[in-house]
């Protein structure tokens, strides 16, 4: 539908104008440092957009501006014999290729288009070319660049996906150090709705093709400095992002991990190449966009989870190596992040404050009220802002003065039969036992604001403060 | 044939949720004492009586008549006299005399704060550690560090704090 054509040369003049805008492609801006960070590292790059969106495009025009040898095949439609050409028994009886125009062999990009199409056999033999620039076990000489273009798999939770475009394999879509989603249509500026409008194809000119291999260059130039100066940082914000995105329920690989701390260095000299006063937390969070294969693979990535392990981790890279929040933020649980933040007392009423927080935001019914106790009970409250604490006073105030409550209603309703669960979870309680009253507070407070529905509900709470506050009391 | 509806409420208002339900069951709650400790349930309804709080609770409180005095007067209450000096003023330095016997407080440096009643001890009764405590209370808390709030002290005139267990040693060694 936005399927973009370059522009005419001289429908826009600007000097300010981005290389892939010289390049004819407009309102990607957004995705300029990743993909010369991509360019640079020369690392696998897969597109994911809608169609129209100028995937094959913005590659062909990329490999067309640097001067490259390069292959587009659409493997939705490709057989191995078109890769590697025609095997022949050679004369000292080995077998050799013959090659065709189309075939890998020479190439110095390949892209492969429509990659989520493949069959999984096809995808199987593109594996080791993305991955290690072999096939059939032969080094692929002179093969730098591989790129490769897919529309967003169809999943059961994501309608937008298309039928036919497949989910690629958790192995494969790891392969791709980049994983970059094109900006769609609404996501376009007026005037680059309309540069998109009337554009036509035109020849790359020379200085635009010059303009990106400068680009490059200053990226190279950038990227060794950053690998000296932010190597640290780096390495502490992917640490820190990767434990919170996996308690956010993205789990990355070892893999990955390396993958993504060196995107973030290469996606932040890019941004500083294309913008010396480039933001290094945008530039970072831009590169984390980029460095996860979740999408590839169709599992959606909530971009508020996203935003806030970005901005947790990205404090830690101003953190020196043995600092206390570090290993705070990089806690397995939420109750583990609790233990610790309350054990450093050295963290600053802001940090403890942010901790507690995420920390109450994130636990379940029962644990949440535990953490409330534990923080009256060690005097921790007064170490929180203003406003956390009094979120956390609210909680307490159901556990430590029991809310008396009375209701009349029909017993076959499912609050008077979770009330009669919670009955009889009280009864096994110790009445001599101090913690009892507090457990048996804690889950008359949660029924009173009705957070527990159903007797479930109310089992898996009295249990949770109970393990809870024998976690919290023991450390 | 319509089905009596009765609905009542001691505490929590958010009870209120099934208006529109027939009734003929009592759900009510006052604690864990005598349930555990052979309450009877008739017909759904437990009623029970006991302890209240854990923790202790801790009345603080003001006369009626600060709520009428100025700044400068209550100075003179606490028995300190106001400073003349330029760029001080009364309210600086009852926040400062404030703090500090904040500061000296036996007590944790958070305590869940509540409505008082009359049964409430009072461990503290001098008008200067009842403003520590008023000018730093909200609704559900006290804390040692937030700035006093003279508008908070007369507002509230009485707060109790719920001092947990860990911390109850210390108000009988300090009453004054």
């Amino acid at each position: 539908m936005n399927e973009q054509k370059t522009l005419p040369k001289n429908a826009t003049t600007s000097a300010s104008k981005g290389w892939l805008e010289r390049l004819g492609l407009f309102g990607l801006a957004s995705i300029e440092a990743p993909l010369l960070a991509a360019l640079v590292t020369q690392n696998p790059l897969l597109l994911i957009g809608v169609h129209g969106t100028a995937k094959s495009l913005l590659l062909t025009r990329v490999a067309s501006a640097l001067g490259l040898d390069f292959r587009h095949y659409n493997a939705s439609l490709l057989n191995f014999d078109d890769l590697v050409g025609f095997p022949l028994p050679s004369k000292d009886g080995k077998l050799e290729y013959v090659g065709t125009p189309a075939s890998i062999w020479g190439a110095g990009a390949v892209i492969f288009d429509e990659i989520s199409r493949c069959r999984p056999d096809i995808q199987n033999k593109l594996f080791p070319i993305i991955h290690e620039c072999r096939v059939q076990g032969i080094s692929l000489e002179g093969l730098r660049y591989r790129w490769a273009a897919m529309n967003p798999p169809s999943t059961d939770e994501d309608e937008n996906g298309y039928a036919g475009s497949e989910p690629l394999d958790a192995a494969l879509a790891d392969r791709f150090a980049f994983v970059v989603e094109m900006p769609t249509w609404a996501q376009f500026a007026p005037a680059q709705q309309l540069a998109i409008i009337r554009a036509i194809e035109t020849p790359i000119q020379t200085e635009d093709a010059q303009f990106l291999s400068d680009a490059i260059n200053r990226t190279r130039r950038m990227l060794e400095m950053l690998q000296d100066s932010f190597a640290d940082g780096a390495a502490s914000y992917v640490q820190t992002v990767v434990a919170l995105l996996a308690q956010a329920g993205l789990v990355l690989s070892p893999r990955r991990t390396n993958l993504l701390y060196r995107g973030v260095l290469a996606v932040n000299a890019a941004a500083l190449a294309i913008d010396s006063h480039a933001d290094a937390s945008e530039a970072t969070l831009c590169a984390l966009r980029s460095g996860l294969p979740h999408r590839a693979q169709g599992i959606p990535i909530s971009e508020l989870k996203l935003l806030t392990a970005h901005r947790e981790a990205f404090k830690t890279t101003r953190l020196v190596q043995d600092d206390p929040l570090r290993a705070i933020l990089c806690a397995s649980g939420p109750l583990e992040k609790f233990k610790l933040a309350i054990k450093t007392t050295g963290l600053s009423k802001e940090d403890f404050s942010t901790v507690v927080a995420d920390v109450l935001a994130q636990l379940p019914s029962g644990e949440r009220e535990a953490v409330a106790v534990h923080l009256f009970e060690t005097g921790s409250v007064g170490r929180l802002h203003a406003a956390i604490a009094t979120q956390a006073a609210e909680l307490y105030r159901g556990v430590a003065v029991p809310p008396p409550f009375q209701e009349h209603m029909h017993e076959a309703n499912l609050v008077f039969t979770t009330w009669d669960r919670i009955k009889d979870l009280r009864s096994q309680l110790d009445p001599r036992d101090s913690r009892a009253q507090l457990q048996a507070n804690a889950i008359a407070s949660l029924f009173a604001r009705q957070q527990l529905d159903t007797p479930d509900d109310a089992e898996r709470a009295f249990a949770a403060f109970a393990d809870a506050d024998r976690m919290l009391r023991a450390a | 044939m319509s089905i009596p509806h009765t609905l009542s409420m001691l505490y929590n208002t958010s009870m209120r949720r099934h208006l529109g339900a027939p009734s003929n069951n009592h759900v009510n709650n006052n604690g864990l004492q005598t349930v555990v400790a052979g309450g009877k349930s008739v017909g759904g309804e437990i009623l029970y009586s006991g302890q209240r709080f854990f923790g202790t609770p801790m009345r603080f409180q003001l006369d009626e008549e600060w709520r009428r005095l100025q700044p400068r007067i209550m100075l003179t209450r606490l028995g300190v006299k106001p400073e003349r000096s330029p760029g001080i003023d009364p309210i600086q330095q009852l926040v400062l005399l404030i703090n500090k016997r904040a500061d000296e407080l036996p007590l944790p440096d958070g305590c869940l704060a509540i409505t008082s009643q009359q049964c409430h001890p009072i461990f503290w009764s001098d008008p200067l550690t009842a403003l520590a405590i008023l000018s730093k209370s909200s609704d559900t808390l006290w804390l040692r560090s937030k700035s006093p709030s003279l508008l908070a002290a007369t507002y509230y005139l009485s707060r109790t704090l719920i001092v947990p267990p860990n911390f109850c040693s210390y108000p009988s060694k300090a009453k004054k």
